[in-house]
């Protein structure tokens, strides 16, 4: 599965967000088409938000890598702890780790993967040519194309060259309800960003997934 | 001296095994086996047509250039990490945030794959007359098992394979810069010689014991109706019935039977 769908992440997805505040969050996974609204105060995994400590300090990155126990998605950090202005990243190495969601919840704060906020950050690396466009299936103006190109190495040199250049990214910010760019270009296996700067409730899907108003 | 005795030329005995192959119809097995290094289920069908037939006495009747036409459906399943290379798609860094390196894993395809062709066999059959419930029946049976050459076949077989394969692939993530490599490195693991060992395995069986019926005879059969109620039906019984290639004038296929009133 290489679908382009925030509420629904396989391998090669990412989902981030900064945490603004200091507080006890909790952390859900789920699949996809099962993401609670909310998390529960018995439900999931304990995030404890710290107070900033130094002020100065850079903000720090966590990453949380999602597994299968059984039927369930697990976190493989069970109880996190990180500063307020740190992000937590979650993804998986595991491709039958098929279609997970991420929600969180804390007394002041939500966030879900079916609801990207400020300070989220949703990445897709594309595994397959063609254009993609995408769109939040609830503001249809929060949209965009993805073109991503094929690439047929005909030597061990060319397809260096193009393993290179898979740490070279794509981006789009979505800021007051616009979109930008309009469109990026990458080539194939590189990965695009989705930052979101300010609303809430946003969802990245290709159109192809959207059901037709 | 036998009661009755009929002869085939060698044209007529072609026309024979021409309709006996027609009877004969499609014949069909499935199984599993070997394909190069994969495991492979398939099931195949096979019919034979045309061939000449050159008789030869005292017993043998070979058949020259009989067409096996064999249709093959196979399906067969690669782990593709034992073809590709390991690969991992790079930390990107945007905002500040970074991706962690992250290696995919190739899957394990299943490929269907069907094809059909035609080889060509040369063999000696003797001749089997032998009953079989209320007929006479005078067979012809494969003396040996014939080597199969399939090797004009195969380079098409296995192009056609690699078109196949790049298909099954092509919807595979991340394998595009990788799909001609790995559908050449495949196809070069199944080879010549594993394509000629698979057909060689799975079309011997068709032609290993081959027989085809050439003459069949009601062992009782009717030479007069009834002509009313005190003259019945006059009827005859084969009581033994022989073939041989014998040489006359000409090399023919001569039927001898014994009757009985």
């Amino acid at each position: 599965m290489n679908t382009l769908d925030s509420r629904s992440l396989n391998i090669g997805d990412c989902l981030a967000i900064k945490f603004p505040a200091a507080g006890p969050v909790r952390h859900l996974l789920s699949t996809g088409a099962h993401a609670p609204a909310r998390v529960g105060p018995n439900e999931g995994f304990p995030i404890n938000v710290k107070a900033k400590s130094d002020p100065a300090a850079p903000a720090k990155q966590y990453i949380i890598v999602v597994k299968k126990d059984g039927n369930q998605f697990v976190p493989d950090t069970k109880d996190l702890s990180i500063q307020a202005g740190d992000t937590v990243l979650w993804y998986t190495t595991d491709p039958t780790v098929a279609g997970f969601a991420v929600g969180v919840s804390g007394k002041d704060f939500a966030f879900s993967s079916h609801g990207l906020r400020a300070e989220a950050i949703y990445t897709h690396a594309f595994g397959t040519p063609g254009t993609y466009e995408w769109a939040d299936p609830l503001a249809r103006n929060v949209s965009g194309v993805v073109v991503v190109t094929p690439v047929t190495p005909k030597n061990d040199s060319e397809r260096q060259a193009w393993l290179d250049s898979l740490s070279k990214g794509a981006a789009f910010e979505i800021r007051g309800g616009k979109v930008t760019p309009a469109k990026v270009e990458i080539v194939v296996g590189q990965t695009v960003f989705w930052k979101v700067w300010d609303g809430e409730g946003i969802a990245i899907v290709d159109k192809r997934l959207m059901v037709a108003k | 001296m036998s009661d009755i005795i009929a002869a085939a030329d060698q044209t007529a005995t072609t026309t024979l095994l021409h309709d006996g192959e027609t009877a004969l119809g499609t014949s069909t097995k499935a199984g599993g086996g070997s394909f190069g290094p994969f495991g492979v289920s398939y099931s195949v069908s096979a019919t034979f047509s045309g061939g000449t037939v050159n008789l030869k006495p005292p017993n043998i009747i070979e058949i020259a250039d009989c067409n096996l036409h064999y249709s093959v459906s196979l399906s067969f399943s690669l782990d593709l990490n034992s073809f590709l290379p390991h690969f991992c798609l790079p930390q990107v860094c945007i905002f500040g945030i970074c991706t962690p390196k992250i290696c995919i894993s190739w899957p394990t395809i299943t490929v269907p794959f069907s094809f059909s062709d035609n080889v060509k066999i040369t063999a000696d059959f003797t001749l089997d007359a032998h009953l079989s419930g209320a007929n006479w029946l005078i067979d012809v049976v494969i003396v040996g098992v014939p080597t199969l050459q399939f090797g004009p076949a195969t380079a098409g077989i296995l192009a056609a394979l690699g078109a196949a394969l790049s298909l099954a692939l092509l919807g595979i993530p991340f394998i595009g810069p990788f799909l001609a490599g790995a559908v050449a490195l495949i196809v070069a693991a199944i080879g010549v010689a594993g394509l000629t060992g698979f057909l060689g395995t799975i079309i011997t069986p068709f032609v290993s014991g081959l027989r085809f019926n050439i003459y069949k005879q009601p062992k009782v059969f009717q030479v007069l109706p009834a002509a009313g109620p005190v003259d019945p039906e006059v009827d005859i019984q084969i009581t033994a019935l022989g073939a041989t290639v014998q040489v006359t004038d000409k090399n023919e296929l001569v039927i001898a039977g014994d009757i009985a009133a």
